[in-house]
C-alpha cells in the first residue's frame, strides 16, 4: 500500500469516524438524558441536511445567515421531536415505549422529507471550492485530499471539544447531567428538569443538524441519509455507553477499520464493522472505556 | 414553622395518607417513626410536592405549599433528602454539592458557593478527603453525608430527612447522629427525621409521630412517646427503655 | 380493564381499514390516470374499457421512479386512445403499490392477477421481484412484461413472462466489446453495487471482459452495499492501482454520489476512460451530479431523445405533457414502451377478453419502440439494441447504437 493510498484511507476514515462520533455524542447524550437509544438519530441528521440544502439553495442564504437560522430550525426540531416523542411516553408503563417510538419517528422523519422536498436527491456544493468552482483539494505529496474532509474532523473535533467542556466544566453542564444521573433528586433540589432535557434535546438536535450539513456536500442529501446511524451504534457500543470519550473513540475507531477495510474486502466492509461489535460484545461488552458508574466491588 | 392540616395522599388510586394533622416546630427535631408501609416517605414527599396530594400545607403561617411543584418548595427553604440517598452517581463529591446551589445560584448567575462548601466540609470532613471522588464509589455512610451535605449547600431552613440510617453500620449511624444534632443546635435548622430505627430517632427528636397506615395514633414529645406502652410493644420492644 | 380492551379493539380496528383504505388508494389513483384524456369520446364500436396493471413504487423510497413509470404508461394510454384504442376499446391502466420491498411487489401484482378484468400485467423494474411474481403469473396464464433486466428472469423460461429492455447479458457484451476495442483499455477497475441486479451486471461484464482476453483479479473489483454514500475509500484504490478504466455499476441515485466523489478526488476522464451502467445518463444523475457527470460514458437501454424516430416523438411528447421533467428517464420509457407492446398484442390476437390468445400473439409483435426496435426472441426479450452514450455539457448523446442481435 503507497504512502498516499494509506494517507487517503486515513483521512476518509477518520472523517466518517468524525460524523459516526457526532452521531454517536448525540446518542449517549440522550441514552444518559432520557434513557432511551434513540433510532431516529440518523435521521434527524438527515432532515438537518434536507433544511440545510433548503436555506442554501432555495433561499440563497450567506453562510453567516444560513447557520444562526439553521440552528434555530435545528432547536425547533428537537424540541417538536422530544415533546411528540418522548414527553407523552415518559412514564409509559412498558418502559420500551420510548425506544419504539423513536422508530416510528425514524419513518415520519423520512416520509416528510420527501413530502417537504420530494423524492429527488439535491446536492450542495462542498464548503471549499477551486478557482474552477470544483470541490478543493490539499496535495500532500501524490495523496489528493478533499478539504471537506479536513473540514468535517475539525469542526468535529471542535463540537466535540465543546460539547465535553459544557458538560464536564460548566454549572450550567453539572446541572444537565445530574437531571441526567437521577432527575428524581435533582428535582427535589430544584433543578428544572423538563428545562434540561429540552435543553439536552436541542443540544442532540443541533449537533445533528451540523453533522448533516457537514456530510451533505459528500453525500447527496437525500432521505436514506440517515443509515449511517448504524455505524454510529455500532462506535458507541464499542468505545463503551458510559462516557461520551468513549463514544468518540469508539466511533472514529469504527470509521478507520472501515475505510482499510475496503482494501481487503470490499464487498463486505459492513459485516467487518459489524464483527468487530460482535467480538466486542462478546469479550469485552462493557465497552473500551468502563463506564463512570461501574459497580462498587 | 409546617402546620399540616387534612392532608390526603395518593399513588394513583390508593390512599396512601388519610387526613393527617402535624406540626412541625422552628428549631425543633420533629420524628416521625412507623413500620413499613405507614406511608412516612409518602408524608415527606407530599411536603416537598413531590406526589399527589390535597389538604392544607401552612410554611411559616404564611405560604401554603399544597400545591408547589418541588422546584418552587426547595426555592423556599424547604429541602427534601430522599430514600435511598440518590447522590448524583457520574459526579464528583465537589460537583454532588455544587448541584445543591441551584435553587439559588440560577444556571448563569456568578454567585461564590465557597462558603459554604466550606462548612459542609467542616461539617463532614470525610467528604473532604474525598472531595475529587466519583460518588458512585462512596460507601454508604459517606454517600449519605454527602446526600445531607448536598442539601445543605440549598440555603435551607428546614431538612426533611427520609430514612438517613438505612443499610448503614451502627457505628456509622451514631457519628451521622450526631452531625444530625449538630445541624440543628449548630447550624439552627428545623428538621423533619423519618425513620423506620424508632429508638434512635426518639433519643435524637424533640417531638414524636408515630404514623400506622396513614394515620397519626401516637404523638407527643419524644420522652412521653417513648414511654408510651402500645409504642413499646410495636416499635421497640421489651428491653427498649433498659441500659 | 374494559376500557383499554375498547381502545385496543378501535386501535386494530382503525389499523386494519387503513391498511384496506392504502390498497385502494393506490388502485383508485392509478384506475383512474388512464380515464383521463377519454371520457365522452365520440365513436366507440363496440364501447367499455380494456385494462391492464402496471406494478411500480407509488410510496416508499423508489417513489420516484414509480411516478416516472405512472407518467409513460398515462402517455401511452392516451396516444394509443386517441388513435382509436385497442380492439374498439378504450384501454385503462391500473396501478397497484410494490412501496420498495419484495412482499408489498408480490402482493401487488397477485392483486392484479386476481381480478378478472386486467388482461396484462406491466411488472417491477426490479428483476428480483418479477422472479417472484413468475410463479403467480403462470398460474394465472396473464401476459407480463417484466421491467427488469436481468438475464434472471429470461432463464426461468415462464412461458407468460416478456421483457422489452435489452439483457443486462447483453450489456455486460456490449460494455466489454467497447471498453476493449473501441475504448483500448486492458486493466479496468470495476465499482459496483452488491444488490442482485448490479451484482449480476458486474458478473457478467467480468464475464464479458475475460471473454475478450482480460484478466481481472480479485483486487480490481470493488463491491459496495446499496446504500453506500462512502466510496473515496475505492476511488482511493482505483487511483492508486495502474488501472486504465474505470467501470461503474450502480442504481441512479448512487451513480450521481460516484460522479461527484471521483470529481472530487480528482480522477479525471483524462487519466482514464469513466463508463458506467444505465443509470450514469440518467436525469437523476444528471441534474444531481452537475458537471461532474460530464465525459463519463454510459452503455445504456435508454438515452433520452434516443436514437430512432420513435424515441424522439416519445420525448418530445413525454416532456410537453410533464413540463416539471426536463427530459424522460428509462422508467418512463420502458413502460411506455411495454404499454405499447402488451396492446399490439392483443390487436393481433383480435381479442381483449383472451389471456392466453393475447399471450400466443406475443411471439409476432414487432415494431420500432422508443428504446429500440422489437422483435421476438427465444428468450422472450423484444429488445435488439443498446446504446453508447456519453454525457457531454450536461446532455447525454448517443454515440453509437450496437445491435447485439
Amino acid at each position: 500500500m503507497s504512502p498516499s493510498l494509506f494517507l487517503s484511507l486515513l483521512v476518509n476514515g477518520v472523517a466518517m469516524g468524525m460524523v459516526y462520533a457526532l452521531l454517536g455524542m448525540g446518542l449517549i447524550l440522550l441514552v444518559r438524558a432520557v434513557g432511551i437509544l434513540n433510532f431516529a438519530q440518523g435521521d434527524l441528521m438527515m432532515f438537518g441536511a434536507y433544511i440545510c440544502a433548503c436555506l442554501l439553495l432555495d433561499f440563497e442564504l450567506p453562510l453567516y445567515l444560513l447557520i444562526p437560522i439553521a440552528f434555530i430550525w435545528f432547536a425547533l426540531l428537537g424540541v417538536i421531536f422530544m415533546f411528540t416523542i418522548y414527553w407523552p411516553l415518559r412514564k409509559a408503563t412498558y418502559s420500551q415505549a420510548t425506544i419504539i417510538a423513536t422508530m416510528g419517528a425514524s419513518i415520519i422523519l423520512q416520509e416528510v422529507a420527501k413530502i417537504i422536498w420530494g423524492s429527488q436527491p439535491r446536492s450542495m456544493p462542498h464548503l471549499v471550492l477551486n478557482s474552477e468552482g470544483d470541490p478543493a483539494v490539499l496535495q500532500i505529496g501524490s495523496a489528493s485530499l478533499q478539504w471537506q474532509y479536513l473540514i468535517i474532523i475539525a469542526v468535529g473535533a471542535l463540537i466535540i471539544f465543546l460539547i465535553t467542556q459544557l458538560f464536564e466544566k460548566l454549572y450550567v453542564g453539572k446541572m444537565m447531567q445530574a437531571a441526567c444521573q437521577d432527575s428524581y433528586a435533582a428535582n427535589l433540589l430544584g433543578v428544572p428538569s423538563i428545562l434540561t432535557i429540552c435543553a439536552t434535546y436541542i443540544i442532540v438536535a443541533i449537533v445533528c443538524g451540523i453533522c448533516g450539513y457537514l456530510v451533505a456536500p459528500v453525500f447527496m442529501v437525500r432521505s436514506t441519509l440517515g443509515t449511517l446511524q448504524l455505524r454510529a451504534f455500532a462506535g458507541v457500543v464499542i468505545g463503551g455507553f458510559g462516557s461520551i470519550k468513549g463514544a468518540v473513540i469508539g466511533c472514529l475507531l469504527v470509521g478507520i477499520v472501515e475505510s482499510f477495510s475496503t482494501m481487503a474486502f470490499s464487498g463486505y466492509k459492513d459485516v467487518t464493522v459489524f464483527l468487530l461489535l460482535i467480538i466486542f460484545l462478546v469479550f469485552r461488552p462493557t465497552g473500551l472505556f468502563k463506564g463512570k458508574i461501574g459497580d462498587k466491588a | 414553622m409546617i402546620k399540616i392540616s387534612n392532608l390526603h395522599a395518593y399513588y394513583g388510586t390508593i390512599e396512601a395518607l388519610k387526613g393527617i394533622n402535624m406540626e412541625i416546630r422552628k428549631g425543633q427535631i420533629t420524628c416521625l417513626i412507623g413500620s413499613n408501609g405507614a406511608g412516612k416517605s409518602t408524608l415527606l414527599k407530599s411536603i416537598s410536592g413531590a406526589c399527589n396530594r390535597s389538604g392544607s400545607i401552612m410554611y411559616k403561617d404564611n405560604a401554603d405549599i399544597s400545591n408547589l411543584s418541588p422546584q418552587k418548595v426547595a426555592r423556599l427553604g424547604i429541602t427534601h433528602v430522599p430514600e435511598g440517598r440518590h447522590v448524583f452517581p457520574g459526579l464528583t463529591v465537589k460537583e454532588n454539592l455544587e448541584v445543591g446551589t441551584i435553587n439559588w445560584h440560577g444556571f448563569f448567575g456568578r454567585k461564590p458557593y465557597q462558603k459554604e462548601m466550606e462548612e459542609v466540609f467542616a461539617l463532614f470532613p470525610r467528604l473532604k478527603e474525598r472531595e475529587n471522588q466519583l460518588s458512585w464509589s462512596l460507601s454508604g455512610g459517606e454517600q449519605q453525608m454527602l446526600a445531607i451535605g448536598r442539601a445543605l449547600m440549598s440555603h435551607p431552613e428546614v431538612l426533611l430527612l427520609d430514612e438517613p440510617s438505612m443499610g448503614l453500620a451502627p457505628l456509622v449511624i451514631a457519628e451521622l447522629f450526631e452531625k444530625i444534632v449538630e445541624i440543628n443546635k449548630e447550624w439552627g435548622l428545623t428538621i423533619l427525621l423519618v425513620e423506620q430505627n424508632a429508638k434512635l430517632a426518639m433519643k435524637t427528636a424533640d417531638y414524636t409521630y408515630v404514623l400506622e397506615r396513614g394515620n397519626i395514633t401516637v404523638e407527643g414529645p419524644s420522652a412521653e412517646v417513648r414511654s408510651n406502652d402500645m409504642v413499646i410493644k410495636s416499635y421497640l420492644g421489651k428491653f427498649a427503655n433498659t441500659k | 380493564m374494559k376500557g383499554k380492551r375498547i381502545i385496543a379493539l378501535l386501535l386494530a380496528l382503525s389499523m386494519a381499514f387503513a391498511m384496506v383504505a392504502c390498497g385502494n388508494s393506490a388502485n383508485n389513483a392509478g384506475g383512474n390516470a388512464g380515464n383521463g384524456g377519454n371520457s365522452g369520446e365520440g365513436e366507440n364500436v363496440s364501447g367499455g374499457t380494456v385494462k391492464i396493471g402496471l406494478v411500480t413504487a407509488v410510496t416508499g423510497s423508489n417513489s420516484l421512479v414509480g411516478e416516472e413509470a405512472q407518467e409513460g404508461a398515462q402517455l401511452a394510454v392516451e396516444e394509443i386512445n386517441a388513435a382509436g384504442g385497442v380492439n374498439g376499446q378504450q384501454l385503462e391502466i391500473v396501478v397497484t403499490d410494490e412501496v420498495d420491498n419484495l412482499e408489498m411487489s408480490v402482493l401487488a401484482t397477485q392483486e392484479l392477477l386476481a381480478d378478472d378484468e386486467i388482461m396484462g400485467i406491466i411488472g417491477s423494474m426490479y428483476s428480483t421481484y418479477n422472479i417472484a411474481a413468475m410463479p403467480s403469473v403462470a398460474e394465472y396464464g396473464m401476459p407480463y412484461l417484466a421491467m427488469g433486466s436481468s438475464s434472471g428472469v429470461a432463464n426461468e423460461k415462464n412461458p407468460y413472462t416478456w421483457q422489452d429492455r435489452p439483457l443486462d447479458t447483453a450489456q455486460g457484451a456490449v460494455l466489454a466489446d467497447y471498453v476493449v476495442n473501441t475504448l483500448g483499455c486492458s486493466k479496468p477497475a470495476i465499482m459496483h453495487s452488491t444488490q442482485s441486479t448490479f451484482q449480476s451486471l458486474a458478473d457478467q461484464t467480468i464475464a464479458a471482459l475475460q471473454e475478450q482476453g482480460l484478466e481481472i483479479p480479485s483486487s480490481s473489483i470493488f463491491a459496495f452495499p446499496e446504500d453506500e454514500s462512502n466510496y473515496s475509500p475505492y476511488i482511493s484504490q482505483v487511483m492508486d492501482g495502474d488501472f486504465d478504466c474505470l467501470i461503474a455499476l450502480a442504481n441512479q441515485a448512487p451513480s450521481a454520489v460516484i460522479c461527484q466523489q471521483v470529481q472530487a478526488a480528482g480522477l479525471t476522464s483524462d487519466m482514464m476512460p469513466l463508463v458506467g451502467s444505465t443509470s450514469f445518463c440518467s436525469n437523476v444523475c444528471i441534474t444531481n451530479a452537475g458537471d461532474a457527470a460530464n465525459g463519463w460514458y454510459s452503455i445504456s437501454d435508454w438515452c433520452p431523445g434516443g436514437s430512432n424516430d420513435v424515441a424522439a416523438a416519445f420525448e418530445e411528447a413525454y416532456t410537453t405533457k410533464y413540463p416539471e421533467r426536463t427530459i424522460s428517464d428509462l422508467a418512463a420509457v420502458c413502460v411506455y414502451d411495454a404499454v405499447y407492446i402488451l396492446a399490439e398484442a392483443m390487436k393481433i390476437a383480435g381479442t381483449n377478453t383472451d389471456r392466453e390468445a393475447i399471450n400466443n400473439a406475443m411471439e409476432q409483435v414487432e415494431f420500432q419502440g422508443a428504446i429500440s426496435y422489437f422483435k421476438y426472441n427465444e428468450d422472450h426479450s423484444f429488445a435488439t439494441a443498446l446504446t453508447v452514450t456519453q454525457n457531454i455539457d450536461g446532455v447525454p448523446t448517443a454515440i453509437e447504437a450496437v445491435s447485439y442481435r
